[in-house]
């Protein structure tokens, strides 16, 4: 009797232990937002105060891999607008000065634009498997007691996703003085903003999610302040 | 003071407990509270964890043996920021310690032939770390052995129907590593002991 006690509160207290130990990684839900990154990096020599105009290309040069085609997908341009928009709303915010006429008086910087999205495929595959033990087994005074863990079976398990990538990139032009040959010189960055996440399909979503990330690369770099 | 009287009184009326014993063995549920350089990565206690005590009697007030544990911690902290050098990135991150101690102990008993034996102990060994920071799609792991340290005190209470019980507070502290900071912090475990 007081062995079968022992054996009764040691199941229950394995039982309890068991159920907070479910998994090395545990994890809440997750939202598409949860998801996205916003990275900045900037050129540490870069005195951006000494920019004044910047103009922003009014079209997002979409990029596609060229090595394996499959992985390309099509990116919509109905969040162009807001994008162009988000982009300039900041440096303006920043204090830099639109220029109107690029062609004739050249910026000191380009903010130019890009997109990409890649279809990503896993595959988990798993192997039948029994654990080919039983435990904790107990001799009664008249009965065996077993537990026997289920058999699980093989299979595989397929899925998709895709990343879209928002990429700013900050030229400075200033250091050319204006006249560039585009075949002799170079052209250096000197801030990349990139805004990585999945692709979802609410429209809302993606808005609020765009708002949020292009003006967050801003607000992480506050060194582009030249006010 | 009726808890500490309770107490008292089966430390008075007691009869041999773990006096005969040779050897015990403890299974805790472990709640673990971060502290130091811990605390700053993941700040939420954990409340996964579960640590194997094996203890032989050298004579009736010390034991030498061993212990095997594992503790989970889990942070998820929105739209964090963080900076290194020139590169800045933001996203909500999912901060995980999967911390497993494997300790040498050696413990020393008070109240010789009690029912409630209060004890203190030091635990000498190794905590295997990995260490997980995930953000957006990717994650960083950091994997690696810490030399660790544990002093521990703790009591064993024999209850109705010989089912003991082990209560225990150890603050485990294991060195800093190449990537991974100094890993502390204070275990609350309770579980059951048997003895043989």
């Amino acid at each position: 009797m007081e062995k079968k006690i022992q054996l009764t509160v040691t199941l229950v207290f394995m039982a309890f232990t068991g159920m907070f130990l479910a998994s090395c990684y545990p994890s809440d839900s997750v939202s598409y937002s949860d998801l996205d990154v916003v990275a900045t990096i900037y050129d540490e020599s870069t005195d951006f105060k000494t920019f004044k105009t910047y103009v922003v290309p009014d079209t997002i040069v979409h990029l596609i891999d060229t090595v394996d085609d499959e992985n390309n997908v099509d990116i919509s341009r109905a969040y162009d607008d807001q994008i162009l928009g988000l982009v300039n709303q900041n440096m303006v915010n920043y204090g830099y000065v639109n220029e109107p006429n690029p062609a004739e008086n050249h910026p000191d910087v380009v903010v130019t634009i890009s997109a990409m999205a890649t279809k990503n495929t896993q595959v988990w595959t798993w192997y039948p498997y029994y654990w080919g033990w039983y435990w904790p087994y107990y001799k009664g005074t008249d009965y065996w007691w077993g537990y026997y863990p289920p058999y699980w079976g093989g299979g595989t398990y397929v899925t998709t996703y895709t990343t879209g990538t928002i990429i700013m990139n900050m030229l400075n032009l200033e250091e050319h003085g204006g006249t560039i040959t585009p075949e002799v010189d170079t052209i250096n960055a000197v801030w990349i903003g990139t805004v990585n996440g999945l692709i979802g399909s609410s429209t809302s979503t993606n808005i609020s999610r765009i708002d949020y990330t292009i003006n967050q690369a801003f607000e992480q770099s506050q060194y582009l302040d030249i006010k | 003071m009726k808890k500490i009287l309770i107490i008292a009184l089966f430390g008075l009326f007691s009869s041999t407990l773990f006096g005969q014993a040779e050897s015990m063995w403890a299974l805790t549920y472990n709640m673990s509270f971060p502290m130091g350089a811990t605390k700053d990565y993941i700040s939420k206690a954990s409340f996964r964890g579960i640590a194997l005590d094996g203890r032989w009697f050298v004579d009736n007030n010390v034991t030498l043996g061993g212990s095997l544990g594992w503790n989970v911690f889990y942070e998820k902290e929105d739209k964090a920021t963080i900076s290194k050098e020139n590169l800045t990135l933001n996203g909500t991150q999912w901060k995980y310690i999967n911390a497993v101690p494997m300790y040498f102990n050696a413990a020393y008993y008070l109240n010789e032939g009690s029912y409630v034996r209060p004890y203190f102990a030091a635990n000498i060994g190794t905590i295997y770390t990995a260490r997980r920071t995930e953000m957006g799609l990717y994650a960083l792991t950091d994997k690696e052995w810490k030399f660790a340290v544990a002093p521990e005190i703790g009591v064993t209470i024999q209850t109705y129907n010989s089912i003991n019980v082990m209560f225990n507070l150890r603050y485990n502290y294991g060195l800093e590593t190449q990537y991974i900071d100094p890993l502390s912090y204070l275990g609350v475990n309770v579980g059951i002991l048997w003895t043989y």
